[in-house]
């Protein structure tokens, strides 16, 4: 692992917005195409080695501010700045990009879809190698492809490789796509969801992999998830999100322990412990996430909060800190502290 | 006598040559109001089992032997009028999932007047009144029977599911996986919505699912089922403490406590047998931690525990304990 205390990524003012469909007569008429604004003004950083979990329901921006650090997104609906070891990402060059693309990986979030049907496990691990020409001989493109397989947890490796992923499990396959972004061995990881689609019977060893990676190898993650539970479980930080909005971040054990934003204690609240419950400790909101075409004014989680004041839906309130590094976007906090 | 009784039931399918026993002598009581979770792996039966009690098994599979008895009359030995007239009547079903589950091209109020009009002889008025009420009944608008399928959410969708449910008064409520693919808190809505209407309208509930956390806020009884098999058979209130089985143990394990101790959660290695050659002993023998030589050889004999609690396992720490009965 590198000393550079520097952060590996800081994110600025992050804005994604997707243009939506127009009438052709608003078109012609020189009127402003409508957008949605999925990612909506978001900082944040991630260190060396450190795993930092974005929690939120869908639609609220996760995987879209993965794909965003990653340059996976059309330059043209972004604003804002991604910084990617000092560097933003939007002004690499060619051959920057080259180097970035084998430096950042990704993780899917469906490995029934992520992978090639006609590819056999072998090819489907080496593409990136070749594609890049990084290896010279035919031995040494088995020999990484066998290493990263192995890493992967499959064992032996070689009883995988002339397989085809119809011939595996779930999980088999989970591996198949982690060992495809670990034989370029990367800096920085986003994992999209990478245990939804599995059972809860394997999700632990996929989970494992991902700190083994960081602990032996230093890689610093992005872990993406709607469950609170697994994000507390694996990361050093967690940032929970809102309609493209950080309503909270902080250290996992400081979210788990003292929630400050009431979206964060909802969310915690209504997590299953394996106990059983006591009764009316479950504090559900009501609707659904609002449709972010249509943000609500203000704070956005006014329309849902149960401690909404009239103060809320008037005007956003402001990210506040409450000591190391724990941060929260609340009025209630304010008024704590005043 | 209880409402439904489950004994010894064995559905098998027809897989090319060979034959799959999804479901091998499954058995369990269900009192009227109460309700059971059905957990397990995929791959374990529990759909099949459900599908099963309504018979809408598809065409390669069939009940080889065992019971299904509703308020005392066998199911099994229905004729399809029969079933029909007692599908949605009396025993109703949530399908996984919602998104596929409904009709694209008929409004939500129209596809709920097709399951009433089926069993009730209603004029319109009494049918678009009973629409609204159910609608009502799970919080969606009654001006939304107008919509169709693909104006709703997720999570509406799923609603309006278990409104077509409930469409006449059924005794018995299958959920099959019915918040998977949905968000956490829609999740945690959708759970606490028909643990609301059991309690309100008194009926009796199977649900379904994968997630063994979900259903500990919903289910009176658990049945923890593994490769077509109930190998443990306990109350959700004494699970947590005295989950017996291997397998239970291995799953709880699965599950992060956030807010205690921060500790790796743990995986079961392999993967479920290959139900069209079950192994010969215990079907759990080939992950399970404890296993002994006898494992391999003969199935596990089910041990009554206080409470009715049920385990079949070998473990002699469990045979002999005290208050333990041999079937």
């Amino acid at each position: 692992m590198s000393n550079a205390p520097d952060p590996i990524y800081s994110v600025e003012n992050l804005c994604v917005r997707f243009p939506l469909a127009q009438p052709f007569s608003e078109m012609i008429a020189g009127k402003e195409r409508p957008t949605v604004r999925a990612v909506d003004g978001v900082n944040f950083s991630i260190r060396r080695g450190e795993i930092l979990s974005l929690v939120g329901e869908s639609g609220s921006g996760k995987s879209t501010i993965g794909k965003a650090l990653l340059r996976l997104l059309d330059p043209k609906v972004i604003t804002g700045s991604v910084c990617f070891e000092g560097k933003d990402v939007s002004t690499f060059s060619k051959t920057d990009l080259t180097t970035f693309r084998q430096r950042a990986q990704m993780i899917f979030q469906d490995p029934y879809q992520a992978l090639n049907s006609k590819l056999s496990n072998f090819y489907q691990v080496a593409e990136p190698l070749y594609v890049n020409h990084l290896t010279k001989t035919k031995e040494e493109l088995y020999e990484r492809v066998r290493v990263a397989m192995d890493q992967a947890g499959l064992r032996p490796p070689e009883s995988y490789m002339g397989r085809f992923p119809h011939e595996l499990s779930g999980g088999q396959r989970q591996r198949i796509a982690i060992a495809g972004a670990m034989v370029m061995n990367p800096d920085f990881l986003v994992a999209d969801e990478p245990v939804s689609m599995l059972d809860v019977s394997i999700r632990a060893d996929i989970l494992k992999l991902i700190v083994g990676l960081r602990e032996e190898r230093g890689v610093s993650c992005l872990f993406i998830t709607h469950d609170l539970s697994l994000a507390w479980l694996i990361s050093d930080r967690i940032a929970i999100l809102y309609l493209g909005k950080i309503m909270e971040i902080g250290k996992a054990e400081e979210i788990a322990a003292n929630p400050l934003h009431p979206y964060t204690q909802s969310l915690l609240s209504i997590m299953p412990k394996l106990e059983l419950r006591k009764e009316g400790k479950r504090e559900l909101l009501s609707g659904e996430i609002p449709n972010p075409t249509e943000a609500p004014k203000g704070c956005r989680f006014s329309s849902r909060c149960p401690h909404a004041m009239k103060r809320c839906s008037e005007e956003e309130p402001a990210m506040s800190d409450s000591g190391e590094g724990h941060l929260a976007a609340c009025f209630l906090l304010d008024e704590k502290k005043a | 006598m209880a409402l439904l009784e489950v004994t010894d039931l064995h559905t098998e399918f027809a897989v090319g040559k060979k034959t799959l026993h999804a479901v091998d002598g499954v058995s369990f009581t269900l009192e009227q109001g109460e309700s059971l979770g059905l957990v397990g792996e995929s791959g374990c039966g529990k759909t099949t089992t459900a599908l099963s009690i309504i018979k809408l098994l598809p065409g390669n599979a069939q009940i080889t032997s065992g019971s299904i008895l509703y308020q005392g009359e066998e199911v099994t030995k229905k004729t399809r009028k029969g079933i029909r007239d007692m599908r949605w009547k009396e025993i109703s079903i949530v399908f996984q999932g919602a998104m596929n589950a409904l009709n694209p091209v008929m409004t939500i109020g129209d596809q709920i007047a097709d399951a009433i009009l089926l069993h009730e002889n209603l004029s319109k008025e009494a049918v678009k009144a009973r629409i609204a009420e159910l609608l009502e009944r799970v919080e969606i608008d009654r001006k939304r029977a107008t919509n169709y399928p693909h104006e709703f959410s997720g999570g509406m969708r799923q609603r309006a599911m278990i409104a077509m449910a409930l469409a006449c008064n059924p005794k018995i409520i299958i959920g099959d996986e019915p918040t998977t693919a949905l968000d956490v808190m829609v999740q945690a809505q959708i759970f606490d919505l028909l643990e609301r209407l059991r309690r309100e309208l008194r009926m009796a509930m199977i649900l379904i699912t994968h997630d063994l956390s979900a259903m500990t806020d919903t289910c009176d009884k658990a049945a923890i089922m593994y490769a077509g098999k109930i190998v443990e058979y306990v109350r959700v209130a004494d699970l947590f403490t005295e989950a017996a089985h291997p397998y239970t143990r291995l799953l709880m394990s699965s599950y992060p406590r956030i807010g205690s101790e921060r500790k790796m959660i743990d995986s079961i290695p392999g993967t479920v047998p290959d139900l069209t050659d079950p192994p010969k002993g215990c079907r759990f023998c080939d992950r399970c931690p404890e296993a002994m030589p006898i494992c391999r050889e003969t199935p596990p004999p089910e041990i009554l525990l206080p409470g009715e609690h049920r385990v079949s396992c070998h473990l002699p720490s469990l045979i002999q304990k005290e208050g333990a009965k041999h079937v």
